[in-house]
């Protein structure tokens, strides 16, 4: 056990050290002079190189990046090249908004989700499972941003021409100063990162639920004589939270890295916005952290889902 | 005391493709204490029955009455069912390896079963699990209990599924299949073990089974069922003895046995289809007795003095009033044994050992395994379940490089072989899989698959190439017509006739047969061991044939090894091996698959025999 997780450590932080090499290198040998862009328009030749000095950007590309790991490990990303701020401190401060954005429409597409696909499996074919299975066609097929425009303007933008206000346009509240208004704020975006992902969800949950319940084991179970609510649940739901694991291991890790469209429709200031707002000012070392901030979740969320699998499944227990 | 009374039983299920009629006016009781088996082979409604009786078919229409201790069960309430289910009436089922839910305790599984039933709290119930499976002879149950299905073998986990389905001490017991999927040394001692407690806790058992023999050889009464139909019914040793309907005599000379040589007896045909309303007798198509009244009227049920009935035109037992099929004589063929075309030399296989940052020893597979087969003879590979007799065979067919050995074909090493060599190869040595429903790509015409060889060797091409498969398909006898369908328009045994016409495209002098029949039902199984015999006379071929089936093997094969833990115990011609085993093992294999053995209860001492544990 103990060799298992050293083991998936090691071999996570290698893709973590791979992809900051990646990211790197992408960055040097793209075109366009990063200290050009820091110093201005109107910089002499002269202000220019003394940025590129100041920036360590005339030394090889090498040691810049021996140096970029060595200052990435004491917790230094390096300065924003657009207003000189710590990178760390930038995600930092957007952090709050993309995980409050995450864990609400995380519960909320599982809520939704999870009971509309064990509905559908527990009848296929039934009038229950044709409404569950129409929603998913309306659910995968609608893009966020349309579902975000939609719920602007049917609960923001008409209540407020009819002169009340619903919901807030956007925009983010902070958890601890108040959570009912947090919360208000949060709705709409966590509904259009939601509905989406439910649908998957409710797919997801039908279709392996339904492999399940034809088991074996379901049929040892029904003829213990146990009411079909335990079947279905105690021994056809327990059997399909490894597969919900994963998939959830998956999409948590990919809000985290930031939900980009969501955020932007709402005006979050996330870490989703943050990444379209430095590819736009070419702010290499935020782009950067970013996408190593992703990369690290997405590593992480890996992490995790082993060690869940091997909670879950006693098989893998040994 | 009758404990089940089925009358007049009809079963039809609904689908896609229209009424599927499952059972027909079955009727049979059931007394205490006693073992009642189902026979049949797939398709005949035997599993549909059991299911109907435990109330488990809620999409069926099922007409007749389902008395069960004075009550019909078709008139009880979803919620009245569901209390006898588990209580009263018990199931096992036919693979213990998926029949547990693997992540809950068996434990935990027993207690749950319990517990349904009986207000008791969870120490007691969990006292009265370790007491039952103490009684179904898993050693240490205190500490056992607290294991996943996935710690137990197979042997033992059809215990654990007996001791769940007693645990509350039922009325009847429904076993399907319950040996079927086991090893024989295990079936026997499974067997063994329902018999002790029928007698132990009272309790009667019906047995579903494919194994008309194993079936005689224990139960009080017997049932043999036939496209839905009940064909025979009477005492178990008078239907083996003397069967009164032709289609069980017809199955009985299907299965090798000791007498058995050169080609078995077959039924001809297919099953019907249970999609159509069936007219007259459902055997009127296969039967070798087969009159006019057969096709129209439906066939009335005739009395024997011994207790057998049969749903047959026929006035007098099949048995006598068929001439016993006339036992082919054998055709003399002596091959030249000198001729080795197939050797192996200490065969070694070990697994694992390495991966990115872990270290371990590994799993040893094969511990040096060596034979020889010589040309147009067959040679048998006998061994119970992960013996390595399936890895043996996929290393001397080149798929898999062993550790350490020497393989040689016609001579010729086969070890880091180039990829030209490799090609050629397998011109030489082709390979028939156990599966016909996994084994053959079911998007694919079956000309395309059968003319495969034929594309990757680049040997045939376009109308040259389907005559070349048309001839095959007629070789194995398969319609040629058949050219442009897919696998799933062909029968289980049709199927493994695309296999081996596959196999047989590039001519090759050697075929590995791993299990071709184990997925077969008997009558289908002589029909396809028949066509083996018969293009090994005609074309010189060589076979490894590798088989759990015993019979099966003694049947075709002339030398026999039998392996063990990845090394081979014994060896030697057939008859010899079999009149006179050496190496224990093999005596117990050759006990286990002896009905007459099972008779008396299995070896003294094997019931508390464990198996190996898994996966611990």
């Amino acid at each position: 056990m103990i060799g298992f997780i050293a083991s998936r450590i090691g071999f996570a932080c290698l893709v973590l050290i791979m992809l900051s090499g990646f990211v790197f290198t992408l960055f040097f040998v793209a075109p366009g002079d990063p200290a050009r862009i820091v110093a201005g328009e109107r910089a002499t030749e002269a202000q220019v190189a003394l940025v590129r000095e100041n920036l360590g950007l005339d030394r090889p590309v090498i040691e810049q990046y021996v140096s970029f790991l060595g200052r990435s490990l004491r917790g230094d990303l390096g300065y924003s090249y657009r207003n000189q701020q710590p990178v760390l401190e930038l995600i930092q401060n957007r952090m709050p908004a993309t995980i409050s954005l995450c864990i609400g429409a995380v519960v909320m597409w599982l809520l939704m989700g999870v009971p509309i696909g064990i509905m559908s499996a527990r009848r296929p074919g039934s009038l229950q499972d044709r409404i569950g299975q129409g929603f998913v066609l309306i659910g995968v097929s609608f893009p966020s941003f349309v579902l975000g425009m939609a719920a602007l303007y049917f609960l923001y933008f008409l209540p407020r021409q009819a002169g009340f206000t619903l919901f807030p346009p956007g925009g983010y509240r902070s958890f601890f100063d108040n959570p009912a208004v947090w919360a208000w704020h949060l709705l709409l975006p966590w509904f259009t990162l939601a509905l989406t992902s439910a649908a998957i969800y409710a797919r997801l949950t039908r279709g392996q639920l339904l492999d399940v319940l034809g088991e074996d084991y379901i049929r040892t179970a029904r003829a213990k004589g146990l009411s079909e609510r335990k079947v279905v649940y105690k021994h056809g739901v327990r059997s399909i939270f490894s597969p919900l694991a994963t998939q959830l291991g998956a999409d948590i890790a990919a809000l985290l890295g930031g939900a980009l469209v969501t955020e932007q429709v709402f005006g979050l200031q996330g870490i989703g916005s943050l990444a379209v707002q430095s590819v736009q000012t070419q702010d290499r070392p935020v782009i950067i952290g970013v996408v190593m901030l992703a990369g690290f979740f997405i590593v992480l969320a890996n992490l995790v889902v082993d060690f869940l699998y091997f909670l879950l499944d006693p098989r893998i227990r040994g | 005391m009758t404990v089940l009374s089925v009358r007049n039983l009809n079963i039809d299920i609904p689908t896609g493709d229209g009424d599927v009629h499952a059972a027909r006016d079955v009727s049979f009781e059931v007394g205490a204490q006693e073992l009642f088996g189902i026979a049949g082979e797939s398709g005949s409604g035997k599993s549909v029955l059991s299911q109907a009786i435990m109330g488990l078919l809620p999409s069926a229409r099922i007409r007749g009455e389902i008395l069960f201790e004075g009550r019909d069960l078709l008139k009880l309430s979803p919620r009245q069912m569901q209390h006898l289910r588990g209580d009263r009436i018990a199931m096992i089922s036919q693979d213990p390896l998926s029949s547990l839910h693997p992540f809950y305790t068996i434990g935990q599984q027993i207690i749950e079963a319990i517990r349904t039933h009986r207000k008791v709290s969870s120490r007691d119930a969990l006292a009265e699990a370790i007491d039952v499976l103490g009684r179904v002879g898993i050693y240490e149950p205190d500490k056992r209990v607290h294991d996943y299905p996935h710690q137990f073998s197979g042997g033992q986990r059809q215990r654990v599924m007996i001791a769940m389905a007693i645990a509350l001490r039922p009325a009847l017991l429904i076993a399907d299949e319950p040996t079927t999927a086991l090893d024989v040394t295990v079936q026997a001692q499974i067997i063994a073990l329902l018999n002790e407690m029928r007698r132990e806790l009272g309790t009667a058992i019906i047995m579903v089974t494919h194994d008309l023999e194993l079936l005689s050889s224990v139960a009080d009464h017997a049932m043999v069922m036939y496209a839905g139909n009940r064909m025979e019914f009477g005492p178990g040793d008078a239907v083996l003895k003397a069967p009164s309907h032709p289609y069980t005599l017809g199955l009985l000379q299907s299965s090798p046995n000791q007498e058995t040589k050169g080609a078995l007896h077959s039924i001809a045909g297919q099953p019907p289809s249970l999609l159509i309303e069936q007219k007259g007798c459902a055997f009127a198509d296969r039967c070798p007795a087969v009159m006019d009244v057969c096709r129209n009227q439906r066939p009335p049920i005739r009395q024997f003095e011994d207790g057998t009935h049969s749903l047959c035109w026929l006035e007098e037992k099949a048995s006598k009033a068929l001439t016993p099929a006339q036992a082919t004589p054998e055709q003399t063929y002596t091959p030249d044994t000198s001729d080795i075309v197939v050797s192996a030399s200490d065969v070694r296989l070990t697994y694992g050992g390495r991966s990115l940052f872990l270290r371990s020893s590994g799993v040893e597979v094969l511990k040096g395994v060596s034979l020889e087969l010589a040309r147009g003879t067959t040679l048998g590979i006998v061994g119970e379940s992960g013996c390595g007799k399936s890895t043996l065979a996929r290393i001397i067919a080149g798929l898999l490089p062993p550790s350490a050995g020497d393989v040689a074909i016609e001579g010729k090493s086969i070890i880091d072989l180039d990829r030209a060599e490799w090609v050629e190869t397998r011109k030489r040595v082709q390979m028939v899989f156990q599966d016909p429903f996994g084994s053959l790509n079911p998007k694919r015409r079956v000309g395309s698959i059968i003319g495969d060889p034929f594309r990757i060797q680049n040997v045939a091409k376009g109308d040259d190439r389907r005559n070349r498969v048309r001839e095959l398909m007629e070789l194995v006898g398969l319609n040629p017509e058949h050219y442009n369908r897919f696998p799933s328009e062909f029968s289980g045994g049709q199927r493994q006739r695309i296999g081996i016409a596959r196999a047989l495209a590039l001519n090759p002098s050697i075929i590995i047969f791993d299990e071709p029949v184990s997925a077969l039902d008997v009558s289908i199984q002589a029909q396809i061991l028949n066509l083996i015999a018969k293009l090994q006379r005609d074309l010189g071929l060589s076979y490894l044939f590798i088989s759990h089936d015993l019979a099966v093997v003694r049947h075709v094969s002339a030398q026999i090894i039998v392996m063990k833990d990845g090394q081979v115990v014994e060896r030697g011609a057939t008859q010899e091996l079999y009149n006179d085993p050496q190496h224990p093992y093999t005596r117990e294999l050759l006990a286990a698959a002896d009905p007459n053995y099972r008779n008396v209860g299995g070896a003294p001492g094997s019931m508390i025999s464990e198996g190996t544990v898994h996966g611990a």
